[in-house]
């Protein structure tokens, strides 16, 4: 049965160590600050070259949706690491916690970090360049939710390779995401990829949602039920599969003995 | 007939397929009962923390059945897990926090309602009050261990595996912890199993002990019948035996 005093635990112990680690302050303020500057200037001078109306809006928005996606899924799994390096897994899994705890507590954790990072930088990005994320209104918050499903999967897809392969390849909490990067349309529409690149695109939800982004900013057009149909399945069917990968790793690495020699 | 808190039958471990298969535990059967302190004995590779693992639920057995407080193990894990806790001298706390933050941690994973006056206590009984708002990162190896104990009793636990307990204490505190340990046993009716590679520590301790050799348990039974059982005046000397490899288990089956 699921506990709430144990989830409490849970974000306590990662809440904790948000206040004490620089690296963790680092992920949620620094990288995502230098991103937006980086973007930002850019789109200044985009402007000053009187290109379409709009495209600096759409550049800083993908940015920052993307910034979403990519903070939500490292979360996932740099919560896992965490007690891995720390040699913690041990003591963590030998209390009465439960996988389906684990989960909600991920969730919610991942909910709180990055809630405070896209506050700061919507609060920036509008500060610095006078954008606002949600000016074409609720539909973004659509888009903003299903960014967050499919970040919980990849994180959780991502944690069942930690699982079943261990800490040499936790460069992937980093790095494994990035495949999704330059096919994704985030800056730029998916016809501008090749054919066959483009056909793979549009197995990952995400390429819909920058895409039908994109369509509000620059043309005020809404996304058609169609689109939205598809990007609902898409995440749905990601969620249960990162799900389902995260318990079976679990349980492999409890077969393999891994909470206790987490390498 | 005592109350069996833990019941063990052909518990077996067996890591990998085939022709690399290693087996770590070959099929051990044993019972604890309440308030017993028991200890497990074993040169190393024996099966001694394989069993350990298996029993707090960070190993999947390859066999075998556990029942703990009367009920299947492996069904009601996050359940039974609310009464036991584990102490080991191989784990460690999480770095970046606080003693006080991580004793908090493990308070609300285990479910501990009063948790402030209970980490207070804790921590007078183990004589570290000073250290309460010191980072783990930067405790000795001793100071650690005696963090790890507060937190295998933050939960008041009713069963309570004790791994290495006392290895990087220095003598003094090591005696202070191993009376303690044993005045909680008295009082609550604490039931232990203990693993330890100090030999007076653990004929001070066990009620019984069980001897592991090579996965498979050579012999269950009190320091004093194992060591006449074995022609050896000290429990030291069990051990030696039982590491030299002498004894095989089909001696003990005889």
């Amino acid at each position: 049965m699921i506990k709430t005093q144990r989830i409490y635990g849970f974000l306590l112990r990662h809440w904790y160590e948000i206040l004490a680690s620089m690296d963790r302050k680092v992920d949620i303020f620094f990288w995502p600050t230098i991103d937006l500057l980086t973007f930002g200037l850019l789109t200044v001078y985009i402007d000053k070259l009187n290109m379409q109306v709009g495209v600096t809006a759409a550049m800083l928005g993908g940015l920052i949706l993307w910034t979403l996606v990519y903070n939500i899924q490292r979360d996932i799994t740099v919560s896992l690491l965490e007690d891995a390096w720390s040699r913690n897994l041990y003591n963590i899994f030998s209390s009465p916690l439960s996988i389906g705890e684990v989960i909600i507590g991920t969730l919610i954790l991942s909910m709180i970090k990055v809630l405070i990072t896209t506050t700061f930088l919507l609060l920036l990005s509008w500060k610095l360049f006078g954008f606002n994320l949600f000016q074409s209104g609720l539909p973004i918050l659509f888009f903003v939710l299903n960014i967050f499903v499919f970040g919980w999967a990849f994180g959780y897809i991502t944690s069942s390779l930690i699982f079943r392969f261990g800490t040499r390849l936790q460069n992937i909490a980093w790095s494994l995401i990035a495949v999704l990067y330059p096919i994704s349309g985030i800056f730029y529409p998916l016809d501008t990829l090749p054919l066959w690149l483009a056909k793979i695109a549009g197995l990952f939800p995400i390429s819909y949602i920058f895409e039908s982004f994109r369509a509000i900013i620059l043309r005020g057009e809404f996304p058609d039920t169609k689109t939205v149909f598809i990007i609902v399945i898409l995440n749905l069917f990601y969620f249960a599969l990162g799900i389902y990968l995260y318990i079976k790793g679990f349980k492999h690495a409890k077969k393999r003995g891994w909470f206790i020699h987490p390498s | 007939m005592p109350n069996n808190i833990l019941e063990v039958k052909n518990l077996k471990k067996v890591y990998g397929k085939g022709k690399k298969a290693t087996q770590a535990l070959g099929g051990i059967s044993f019972d604890v009962a309440e308030g017993e302190i028991f200890g497990i004995l074993g040169p190393n590779g024996a099966g001694k923390s394989t069993t350990l693992h298996i029993l707090i639920g960070l190993l999947t057995p390859s066999s075998g059945s556990v029942r703990i407080f009367d009920k299947n193990f492996f069904e009601h894990e996050e359940e039974i897990k609310t009464k036991m806790n584990i102490a080991t001298a191989y784990a460690e706390l999480a770095q970046n926090l606080t003693v006080y933050q991580n004793l908090k941690v493990f308070a609300h994973l285990y479910g501990v309602k009063d948790y402030k006056q209970k980490i207070e206590n804790l921590l007078e009984q183990f004589q570290i009050t000073d250290l309460r708002n010191e980072r783990i990162d930067r405790l000795s190896a001793g100071q650690k261990t005696r963090i790890n104990l507060c937190k295998s009793l933050i939960n008041d636990p009713e069963f309570l595996l004790l791994d290495e307990p006392t290895a990087s204490l220095d003598p003094a505190i090591a005696a202070h912890v191993r009376t303690m340990f044993r005045e909680i046993q008295k009082e609550r009716k604490l039931t232990i199993i203990f693993t330890s590679h100090n030999m007076p520590e653990v004929e001070q301790m066990c009620d019984r002990v069980a001897l592991l050799n090579k996965g498979n348990i050579y012999k269950i039974d009190t320091p004093k019948n194992l060591q006449q059982f074995l022609e050896v005046p000290n429990m030291e000397e069990v051990f030696i035996k039982l590491a030299s490899g002498d004894l095989t288990n089909e001696e003990h089956n005889d």
